[in-house]
Parts: structure tokens; sequence; C-alpha cells
């Protein structure tokens, strides 16, 4: 790349571009944090810290809150009755506390997100902006939408309308609210076990409020019962001064039972939902994309110093994301990925420092664009997986494995990263090629080679990680390869990455039909990342995710028309349009070298 | 895409220069030819990806057999209906019918077999820049192999325990098979047994399974593949004249199919009518894998000719020369939750004839083997009342390893060469 100016810094970025890069991506960091943040006069914060037994792991109060109201109300923070933002730790009290006082005001929060009209009108309410509605609106409907729901629960899960669907939503939401308004959610205790006295076994499970209340009453009496009980009433009287003041002797009681490291590590979740590092890489990826597309509007001259500086900023937002992958396996003290969400910040933790060394390679910008758009995408696809609750869960036995998660599941989840890399990189090479005229014909192979060496590099990790799933399952219950949905899914993204290998090696393909063929990869390994899952649980209802299949639906269906504008004749790609200009020469050979055709 | 021929066309020597050897190898280069690599690759996605879908409606076994071990397969048009039922909100009622023959597992895997060498025997010649190629090829046909002898060779049983018993013999619980047993003395046990595969023919032809070896003759009145036994109602009629059956009803159910998320086997069940070597009538039986896996198996007592037997469908067993004794099973969870965290069972494992006795511990991803066979911790008895193991036999469970081993080092050197050659030229 000899018109590339000698850059001075690491690696090739000029001093001034890690500069301003950086203070850019600080100051937005600290405006996208800070924005959260909401004062209180209740130490909120330090009641979010509190840890709790929920799901089979120590966790904060603040993720509870968090994860109940993001399935509620699709939001992790909630507008009040005079409609300023506040945070989930303060609905979550209010909710807690709904039946101590008389001034409760948790049931007149607009927070039950209702679409459906039929279910509006069904509670009795008008359609208003936001869509969310409060129990005090319908509270005279509840014996309505009971019966209403149990009529609908009888129908078999794959034929529900979305009426259907929406009201037993709503039941569930509402289940999960009374749960917590009588302290008694499922599998989540607040009262820490007293240490075990002399004679006794030790248990581990922490015990409900409500058994707890019992267990007083029975003359076995916790002082962590009753520290967490006037901390309950403090909230409910609207007292915070002697709120903070039972928080702070509620702490000290339970630091004397809790290991100081587990509480450090609760601290931690705290801390890292409070940053939310996942979001803020999210809309910083979307910054970087913005950054890139304004660079390529400059002449080639500044584009390279602007790329360069774009390049600063990938990297530290992938930085970001690294910081929030860490943080996520030592929480969780496992390998990166666990579960569909872990496998979406995965993904896009690999797509995104792929993209960084694209970039080192090439310089124009690709690199720049890819891990931006992959990152952001995938960011965004994990942001809706872990709505649905704790994205830090506990494994099945199984699983219970880090060994075969760290190699199998890596490697594997790498090899969809790589795919997807290729799949966006033919999608830049097409879009590049047909709606622009800059793609010269040396950039547009450079483009191809990078493609094609990603594709390489998909085969290897998905082939190993396919192998090592099978030599897993030979370990866990002796059978090598079983044909099973997920076991084919990979196998689809071996056999297709060397489909594209060999079609380029015959010279089928040159370099559009590798573009093409990256851009149907992509199909290919979504099907396997979400599609055989639907296809394995289609029948039994419940795991079976609308909102999932129509997005890869949607997917598969702008692929195949990225791949269709792929296939146009090279006369319709305006980058290979023969000029008849001084330059016509140079854009004849362009066609020439990406079609192999003679004219 | 391209107009470039393939160079098997081009280097085709003129026919009328030694016409045998150049008419063999033009052969040839045209079976390596890479674009029915390609054509390959393409179908066997296909099938992959049909293979998938049928597992919806199919048992695992019978699409492995119908689409992968096969020559051919006749995919039915109902699984694209039913693709497009589930993504694309297809109303139920869509489907069309007919079906479309493909090439089967076997096919596509000989076609890329022969392309393979071919192209091994015509093009890639061996040297240095092409070791990484025949690694990675290599390392593939070891891979087919492994699968190979796995198909031809495994054997996967169960075998079921409860806490402080012991079984010396393991369940295959795809098989099943009519038990007539007779008791000799206090250590061993006469038994016979007619195969499933048998029960089925005679249901369906509707011809007794007339043994001499046999206590008395069996007519399979009915025979189904999974079953569900109920109660018999008061106003019922007897489903049968003699025992069990007497006061339950059978009830055909579908069968289980690939994907079924909660792993459960077919549980077949049949109505024999016998008859006793003089050709009097023994009565209608009933009997069922649900009578003998239970906490207390059921078999029936019946009285011929030639002795008291016991009576059962039974999945079919093999006996082994070792004893296992489960001394304790322990399913552990994730504190206050529901959540399996561990299943484990500790066992004792004997056998005399190679002076073994030893206590063990069989968990999740930590198997034990044992004379070439591997146990694995499988699945847990309702209540936790024991355990039920995995035992494989497979005399192809290296070949894996080994070949995933040779083809990740083949695909390495070979993107590595490629690499290192890119990155010099950009230098």
């Amino acid at each position: 790349m000899s018109q590339v100016p000698d850059a001075k810094g690491f690696p090739g970025i000029p001093l001034a571009g890690w500069l301003i890069s950086g203070a850019v991506v600080g100051a937005l960091s600290f405006m996208i944090v800070a924005m959260s943040y909401r004062s209180s006069s209740y130490e909120l914060e330090k009641f979010g810290q509190l840890p709790i037994q929920s799901g089979g792991r120590l966790k904060p109060f603040d993720t509870l809150a968090r994860t109940s109201l993001q399935v509620i109300t699709h939001r992790t923070e909630f507008s009040d009755t005079e409609g300023r933002t506040r945070p989930a730790t303060e609905w979550l009290l209010d909710v807690m506390t709904s039946r101590l006082s008389d001034k409760g005001r948790a049931e007149s929060l607009k927070i039950f997100r209702v679409e459906n009209d039929q279910v509006l009108r069904l509670l009795g309410v008008e359609r208003r902006q936001g869509l969310r509605y409060s129990i005090s609106e319908f509270r005279e409907r509840m014996g309505d939408i009971e019966k209403a729901a149990s009529e609908a629960a009888k129908v078999d899960p794959a034929r529900r309308d979305v009426y259907q669907r929406q009201l037993l939503e709503l039941t569930r939401h509402l289940e999960l609210y009374i749960q917590i308004a009588t302290l008694s959610i499922p599998e989540t205790g607040f009262i820490p076990p007293e240490p075990a006295t002399e004679g006794e076994t030790a248990t581990d499970r922490w015990m409900s409020f409500q058994e707890a209340m019992v267990a007083t009453r029975e003359g076995r009496n916790n002082p962590a019962t009753e520290a967490f009980g006037r901390l309950l009433l403090a909230y409910a009287n609207q007292k915070p001064a002697d709120f903070n003041k039972q928080l702070a002797s509620y702490h000290d009681i339970l630091k004397e039972r809790i290991p100081e490291s587990a509480m450090a590590k609760v601290q931690m979740e705290q801390a890292y939902n409070a940053v939310n590092p996942i979001y803020l890489a999210c809309v910083l990826y979307l910054c970087v994309l913005l950054a890139t597309l304004a660079g390529w509007m400059f002449g080639a001259k500044e584009l390279i110093t602007l790329q360069r500086s774009v390049l600063a900023a990938t990297i530290m937002v992938a930085c970001i994301h690294t910081v929030a992958l860490l943080m996520r396996m030592y929480l969780q003290g496992r390998p990166p990925v666990t579960n569909l969400y872990s496998s979406a910040v995965f993904i896009g933790w690999g797509c995104a420092w792929l993209g960084v060394v694209i970039e080192l390679l090439d310089k124009r910008g690709a690199g720049n664009a890819i891990a931006a758009v992959t990152g952001f995408l995938s960011l965004l696809i994990a942001q809706f997986l872990g709505a649905s609750g704790d994205t830090l869960e506990m494994l099945q036995a199984v699983l219970d494995t880090n060994f075969w998660l760290a190699t199998h599941v890596t490697c594997i989840t790498l090899g969809y990263t790589a795919s997807f890399v290729a799949g966006f990189l033919g999608i830049g090479y097409v879009l590049w090629g047909v709606c622009t005229p800059w793609m010269s014909a040396e950039s547009g192979k450079a483009l191809i080679k990078k493609t094609y060496g990603v594709v390489c590099f998909a085969t290897l990790l998905s082939f190993v990680g396919t192998v090592l799933g099978g030599i897993w399952a030979d370990q866990s219950w002796g059978r090598f390869w079983g044909w099973d949905p997920k076991e084919n899914g990979a196998l689809l993204i071996v056999l297709w990455n060397a489909l594209i290998l060999h079609a380029r090696w015959g010279g089928m393909v040159r370099d559009r039909g590798v573009a093409v063929l990256a851009i149907l990869g992509n199909m290919i390994t979504a099907w396997s990342w979400f599609g055989t899952n639907q296809l394995s649980v289609g029948l039994h209802a419940y795991g079976f995710d609308q909102t999932l299949a129509r997005s890869l639906v949607i997917t598969w269906i702008a692929h195949l028309g990225l791949a269709g504008v792929g296939m146009l004749p090279a006369s319709c790609w305006w980058s290979l349009r023969p000029k008849t200009n001084t330059i016509g020469t140079v854009a004849n050979a362009n066609l020439k070298a990406a079609t192999g055709r003679k004219r | 895409m391209s107009q470039t021929p393939l160079h098997a066309e081009i280097e085709r020597p003129p026919a009328n220069r030694k016409p045998a050897p150049g008419a063999a190898l033009a052969t040839l280069k045209i079976l390596a030819s890479l674009k029915i690599t390609v054509v390959l690759f393409a179908l066997s996605i296909i099938l992959v990806f049909y293979g998938t879908l049928a597992q919806k409606e199919q048992d695992i076994w019978d699409v492995v057999n119908e689409y992968f071990w096969s020559w051919f397969v006749f995919i039915p048009n109902r699984l694209t209906s039913m693709f497009l039922q589930i993504f694309f909100g297809m109303p139920t009622s869509f489907n069309i019918p007919g079906s479309i023959p493909f090439p089967g597992g076997k096919l596509i895997f000989w076609a890329i077999a022969v392309n393979l060498l071919a192209a091994h025997a015509t093009r890639l010649r061996v040297s240095w820049e092409r070791s990484g190629v025949l690694l990675i090829h290599g390392g593939l046909i070891l891979m087919m192999l492994g699968e190979f002898l796995t198909r031809e060779f495994a054997v996967e049983n169960t075998m079921t325990l409860i806490t402080g018993g012991k079984s010396s013999f393991v369940e295959s619980n795809r098989h099943v098979e009519l038990a007539f047993l007779q008791p000799k003395d206090s250590a061993t046990d006469h038994v016979l047994v007619v195969p499933g595969p048998m029960l089925e023919a005679a249901a369906k032809s509707g011809k007794p399974i007339d043994d001499p070896r046999l206590p008395c003759t069996v007519t399979v009145k009915q025979y189904y593949h999974n079953c569900d036994l109920k109660d018999r109602l008061k106003d019922e009629p007897p489903y049968t004249t003699h025992g069990e059956g007497k006061d339950l009803t059978m009830l055909e159910r579908p069968r289980i199919n690939g994907v079924d998320p909660d792993q459960k086997v077919n549980m077949p069940g049949a109505l024999v009518q016998l008859t006793d070597r003089d050709g009097t009538d023994l009565g209608t039986w009933l009997v069922s894998i649900w009578l003998q896996q239970t906490r207390t198996p059921r078999p029936q007592k019946l009285i011929t000719k030639a002795g008291e037997q016991l009576v059962s469908l039974r999945f079919q067993r093999t006996y082994k020369p070792y004893t296992i004794t489960l001394e304790e099973f322990r399913h552990e969870v994730y504190p206050g939750t529901t959540k399996p965290r561990n299943f484990q069972s500790d066992i004792r494992l004997e056998d005399p004839e190679i002076g073994v006795d030893r206590p063990t511990t069989i968990r999740m991803n930590e198997p034990m083997r044992h004379r070439g066979e591997t146990f694995y911790q499988h699945q847990a008895l309702a209540g936790d009342s024991g355990s039920v193991l995995q035992v494989v036999r497979n005399p192809g469970w290296l070949l894996p390893y080994l070949s995933c081993a040779v083809v990740s080092l083949g695909m390495l050197t070979h993107f590595g060469i490629n690499l290192s050659r890119y990155l010099r030229r950009m230098a």
C-alpha cells in the first residue's frame, strides 16, 4: 500500500488521532453513563448492591430490579407519577413495600406495557402514547382478565393469536408483580441463612422474606430478618434518613455472613449494571459507523488520515466491549459463551477485533465499517435477547464444564463470527461496487482478498469447533456425531465455507461470486445460530420466539436481496461501468478484473 | 459465472494420440473436477438441511437411516411446507404434495471420495506447498472411516440401576423382545425371546409365530411402537382375558420424533393371543414396556404344558461378565432452585474374571471405561430412586480425535502458507 503516508505512532495511527478519538470516545462515554444517573435522598445505589440469592447464585438487588422491570415494561427505568425517569431499584422498593403502607404508589405507576387493542379493551383503558398502564387503571377488571387468560391458556400454544399471546404475557407480568409485592419470588431468597451452630448442618439456601417471617414467629430469630424488615418499613414510611441508617446496619449483618469476595462480586455486578458497558459500546459503534461514513465523503488523502483516527476510536470501543466481556466472565466464573445472549456479545466482540485487524491491513475504512456494523448489530441482538431475564444464569449440569465451554463453544462461536465478517465484507463489496463509482479494480480485489482470508479463517474455526463439539458429545454421552439440529447447523457452515473456497479455487467464481457466496453464508450462519433453536422447540411452543423467527426471515430476505444485487450483470455495477472519459480504459480493466470476461 | 474452461478440458490430449491411457486420464480428470466438488457440497448442504427439518416429525434414527445412511431419499415437499409455515407464517393448511428424489448421504459421500481421490491422482501433486491440503483431505478420509466404524460396529445400550441394587445386563431401548422366562434355580433363569421386528411382522401378516423352541405359539393381534396404558373404566369390557391387561386399556401414541427435548423413548406394547403346544387356548395377554419399566416390574405368570412361565415385553437385553452396584445416586441442584447442577452415580464395579472389584464414580462429562465399553451418566430414575447409565462400545472412538488433529493441522499449514505469502506481498 504505497499511497499510505508515513504515519507515526502505534500502530500507524498518528498521536493526534489517538488524542482526538480518546477525547471524543471519553466525552461520549461520560455523557451516556452520566445520563443514566438519578439522584435520590434514599441511598438507592447502596441498596442495589445488597446481595440476594436468586436462580442459584448471589446477585445484587439491582439485577433483580432491572431484569424484572425489563420483563414488565421493556425498559430498565420507569417514569414515576410526575413523569420523572427513575431507576429500577426505586420501583422495586415501591412494589416490595406496597403492602406495608397505604401511601404506597406502586399501583399507580404506569409500567405494564400493553400493545394489543383487544387486550386494552379488556382492561377498559384507552390506547395512549407509550402504551404503559398502571394497575390502578384496570384493577376492577382483574376478574375478567383472569377469566379471559384461563380461556387463552387452554389454546394450543402454537395456535394462539396475537391477542391471546399478549394477554397471557400480561398475566405473567402481573404474576411477577404480585410475587415481588408479596416478597415471595420463586427461586429467590432475600434472607441469608444464619451461620450454622453446633449440631446443625449448614444450609446454603436463602429464605424468602415470607419464610423468614414464619421462622421468626416460630421463635427462630434471625437478626437479618428483623433488620431487613426495618429497612422496608423505613422506606414504606418515607423516611430517607432512617432508611439509610437501616441500610447500613443491614449491610453490616450481611458482611459477617457472606465472604468478602462474594460481596465484592455482587457490588461489581451492580457497578456493571449501572455503567452498562454493552449498551455503551453499542451506541459508540454507531458513532464509529457515522464517522467512517463521513470519512468516505472526503478525498483519498484526508480519508486515510481520518480513517486512521477512526480506527483509534474503533480500538477504544472494542476495548470497552472487551472489558464488558471480561467482567461478565469474572462475574460468572465461566468462559465467555454460556447462553444465546453471551454468544451475541462474543460474536460482536470477535467481529469488532477482526474488523480492527482488517483495517490495520487495509487502511481504507472497510475494517472500521465492519467493526462498527457487526459490533452494533450483534449488541443490538444481545439487548433484545437479554430482555427476557438474567443473562448470567447458572448452567445446566451437562454444560457444567469450563473446559468444553472454553474450547468447543468459543471456537464455534468464533466460526460464526468469521463467517459473519466475511458476509459483511461481501455486502460491503457489492454495495461499494454497485452503488458508487469509487471502487477501483485494485481496491475491489484487495477487499475480496480479505474476504477470502476471512472465509479460510471461518472454515478452520467452524470445522475445529464442530469436531470439538463431537468430541464433547463423545465424552458426555458416548456419541461423536448425532445429526442433531444444532450439530447439523454447524456442519452447514463448514460445508458452505468449504464450498466457497473450492468454487474459488476451481475458478467457478471470481471476485463478485465470492462476495455473493459470502453474503449467502450469512443466511446459513443465522440459521445455525437462531433457526435451529426455533425448529427444535417449534412444536413445544413455549420456547418458540415469534419475534426471533420474524427477524430471521427479514434477515434472510435482506440477504437474498443483497445477493441478488451482487448478481446483477457487470454493466449495472456503477464502479464497473465502462466510462467514455479519459479513465475509460481503467474502468474497463476493473470490469475485466471483476468478471473475468473478455470484452 | 465464469467462462474459464476447466483445465481438465484444456489439457485433454488429442484423441488420436495414445487413445487408451489418454481417455482414462481424461475421464479421471473430469471426475477430479472442482465443479463436481462444489456441486457435491451444495447437494450435501441441501441434504443436511432437510435431514434437520425431517427430525421434526420423525425419530432421529429413522432420519439417519433415510437421509444420511442411504443411497437415495425421497424428500417430501411437506418439509418445505412446514418450514414455510414455521418461519414465513404460511397457514397450517398450506401443503405442497409429493416428494423430490434426492441423492442420499452414502451416494454423496462416495461421490466426494471418488472426486477427492481422482483429484489427488491427477491434479494435486505432492509438494511442500500442498502438504496442508494433503493433511486436510487425509484427515477427512480418516474421519469418514471413523463414522463408518461407529455406524457399523458401535453399540449403544443402557443399564438401569436402582439405588442399592445391582445389574449385570444392558438394555437397548431401541429394540424390544417378548420374553418367556422360566426360573431354573436360584442363580439362573431359562429365557426365550421373540425379537420386536418379528412381532411387528406377525401383527401385519396375522400369521402366528410358531417356533418349536417356544413354550407356546404367539399370535400378535396388535402391535404399537409407542403406547400408553390407561386404567380400564368400569363400563368398559376387559381388554384381555388374562393377566394385567384385564384392568388396563392400551392406547396408541405417535412415535417420538427426533427433536423431542425430553429425550423420551418409544414405549411399545402388544396384544397377543397365546396357544399352548397342544392347541389349548391360553387367552389374550397385554404386554408392554410400561409394565416392565417401573420400580416394580410386573412380569405376568403363564401356565403352559411346558411349565410355569413369566411373560413380558422388555427392552432387548445383553448379559455381561461384570456386575455394577449403585451405591449412591446424587442429584445436586443450585441452592434455592430446582436447576440440576450435577448427576452422579457412585458405583462398585465387580468383574471376577479379570479380578476387578473397585468403587468408582460416573458423572456428567466424566465417563468410566471398562472392557472397551464406556459408561456415561445418562438419566435419573423418577424421584432419584436410581440411575440410568449409557453403555457404549465403539471401536472407532479414537478416530475422530485423530482426524480432528490432522485436519486442523492441515488447515493451519495451508492457510498459514497462504497468509505468509499474502503478508510478504504486502510488505
